[in-house]
């Protein structure tokens, strides 16, 4: 048995006739886990197992492990968000998914690495990435399957690079500006950003409040809607969660999109996007097309603002949630003479350098004389960012776009210079600003041998037809087909 | 943004920082400051601000007594703890 074959569906199904088989299941995930982790590094908290006892049960995921990004707590698993400032924190509870996944008979199977509170896009903000944690089972900070001197992509890059690296099964991540897309996109895995408030929040780690959501990563598209119908509902303890049924959209997978009108953004396909990406999300419109979709070019007039909103809405949010890191109650904190200086010292020692600057910046946009200059102001054109997508959704069923502007970059590319970094994000952050699900899936490589994603957007709660659609397109096409060699 | 004071920022974020840092800092956010400048482009006469993405409503719930171990755990990862209550340095300057 080779984990990187094996998918959640296969598991799942040989689990329910065969539970003792989760014994191979978990030996093989742990052979491969032992084999290629010291390379990627994907992990900073895995141990197998000691005892694995077999469930005979009906339960959608009875047995089936799974691995989660560092922000989700798990009770009686350290949580860190891989931050030094919450070294040793252990939850007292755990995330609503997590309570979600157990109720589905699945268990949490190992911790991934990220960026600092999911502040990056690289995943090498992490204090495990950069030498201040230890946890894991190589020196320094997740790599890409793909290519071991190039990035995984960020905030979720750990979780991508698992499912990639066939260290996993599937995984959780979590997406506030394109967390989940844009790793899935440089590891060449399904990746899904469910609507705002498809999807509790209680339990994960807050960054941005408005634009947070916990999605799946997978190497199928399957796969992923199983996932994504056992974690998603409404939950009394999320007050932002939304009260409407969940479909069973692992139900609705069908090869058939001749009724879908598919919008190609054309505000998406400008300077800064690599040929090679544009050819072949260009030659994805065409696979629909081929399928009988009919392909249309949108307008979406105010996607150039989308970022600078990002950069004043969600650091305004991470300055205030991250305001109760003080060293008081858990966590790290400082030796200090008073109360005063135990707060400066615990938050300077214990956050890393672009967790600092998103602090500041965001505590700079809110602060008196400023907030109506930023704060206001983008909230406005985030409103119009909303509005260019509700009035493309009275003309298409989905939008079609590159999931990032270039495929996975090396290592240290993009730290020295944070705008160039947070570029990156720059086709995935308006589908948070709106709320709407988005997902990333395979569609091509670059010559260099790095995936290329393929975005697929939709209308509020739409994800059925995202899913719909990318099971076709990966009906069609083999890319989900192919494994790194590592 | 002539105007970013890093000293009262920092302060304000409660993040000690050393010279070095708030030199690279004040660089870099001046940076980012100017091309966020861009929002002033963008035509808001006729928009209102966007909270939130779906219209919200508050939750209540009944209270409700439900046995909870959840105060012993979270003690248990406390900084400094003395009895049930969380120890800090002292607030007030002044003779003990």
């Amino acid at each position: 048995m080779t984990a990187i074959e094996l998918t959640l569906r296969s598991v799942r199904d040989q689990l329910h006739t065969h539970p003792e088989k989760i014994t191979d299941i978990v030996s093989a995930l742990d052979q491969r886990v032992q084999a290629v982790d010291g390379k990627v590094r994907a992990y900073i908290n895995y141990k197998k197992p000691s005892t694995i006892s077999p469930i005979q049960s009906k339960l959608s995921l009875a047995g089936v492990p799974i691995s989660v990004k560092d922000n989700i707590c798990t009770e009686g698993w350290d949580t860190t968000c891989a931050s030094l400032i919450l070294q040793g924190h252990v939850p007292p509870y755990n995330a609503t998914v997590i309570e979600k996944l157990k109720a589905a008979g699945a268990w949490v199977f190992a911790k991934c690495d990220m960026d600092e509170f999911a502040f990056g896009s690289s995943t090498e903000t992490s204090a495990y990435g950069r030498g201040q944690m230890k946890g894991k089972a190589g020196q320094g900070p997740v790599a890409n399957p793909w290519n071991l001197d190039c990035v995984p992509g960020g905030s979720s890059g750990g979780s991508a690079a698992c499912v990639s690296a066939g260290t996993a099964l599937a995984a959780l991540g979590s997406d506030t500006g394109g967390s989940i897309r844009q790793p899935a996109s440089f590891c060449g895995v399904v990746g899904m950003k469910p609507t705002y408030g498809r999807v509790s929040r209680f339990g994960l780690i807050a960054f941005g409040s408005s634009l947070d959501q916990i999605g799946p990563l997978t190497r199928t598209v399957e796969d992923n809607a199983i996932l994504l119908e056992a974690i998603a509902g409404y939950d009394i303890k999320d007050s932002t969660s939304v009260n409407q049924p969940v479909p069973t959209y692992s139900q609705h997978l069908k090869k058939e999109v001749k009724d879908l009108k598919i919008g190609l953004p054309k505000e998406y396909f400008v300077k800064g996007l690599n040929p090679e990406i544009e050819k072949s999300v260009r030659a994805a419109a065409t696979v629909f097309t081929d399928l009988g979709a009919q392909v249309v070019e949108i307008d979406l007039p105010h996607t150039r603002f989308a970022l600078p909103v990002y950069y004043v809405v969600a650091v305004a949010e991470a300055s205030s949630n991250l305001a109760r890191f003080d060293g008081v109650e858990y966590g790290r904190r400082a030796k200090a003479e008073n109360l005063a200086q135990m707060y400066f010292q615990s938050r300077g020692e214990g956050f890393g350098a672009e967790v600092k600057r998103r602090i500041l910046l965001g505590t700079f946009t809110l602060s008196a004389g400023y907030y109506d200059a930023y704060y206001l102001r983008a909230q406005k054109v985030r409103n119009l960012i909303k509005q260019d997508f509700v009035k493309a959704f009275e003309k298409v069923d989905l939008i079609l776009a590159p999931t990032a502007p270039t495929p996975a970059f090396r290592f240290g590319e993009k730290t020295s210079d944070p705008l160039s970094m947070y570029l990156s994000d720059i086709y995935t952050i308006p589908a948070n600003l709106a709320g709407i699900p988005a997902m990333s899936l395979p569609c091509g490589f670059s010559s260099y041998g790095l995936p290329i994603g393929l975005q697929l957007m939709a209308n509020y709660f739409k994800e059925e037809t995202i899913y719909r659609a990318a099971y076709a397109f990966e009906q069609a096409t083999d890319y989900h087909t192919k494994r790194p060699a590592l | 943004m002539s105007d970013f004071n890093i000293d009262y920022v920092a302060e304000l974020s409660r993040i000690a920082l050393s010279a070095d840092e708030k030199k690279k800092y004040a660089a870099e956010l001046d940076k980012i400051l100017g091309y966020v400048a861009q929002l002033n482009e963008c035509d808001v006469s006729k928009a209102e601000p966007m909270s939130h993405v779906f219209d919200v409503e508050d939750v209540f719930k009944e209270d409700q007594v439900i046995p909870s171990e959840a105060f012993k755990l979270i003690l248990k990862h406390a900084p400094a703890k003395e009895g049930t209550y969380f120890k800090v340095p002292k607030i007030i300057e002044g003779s003990e």
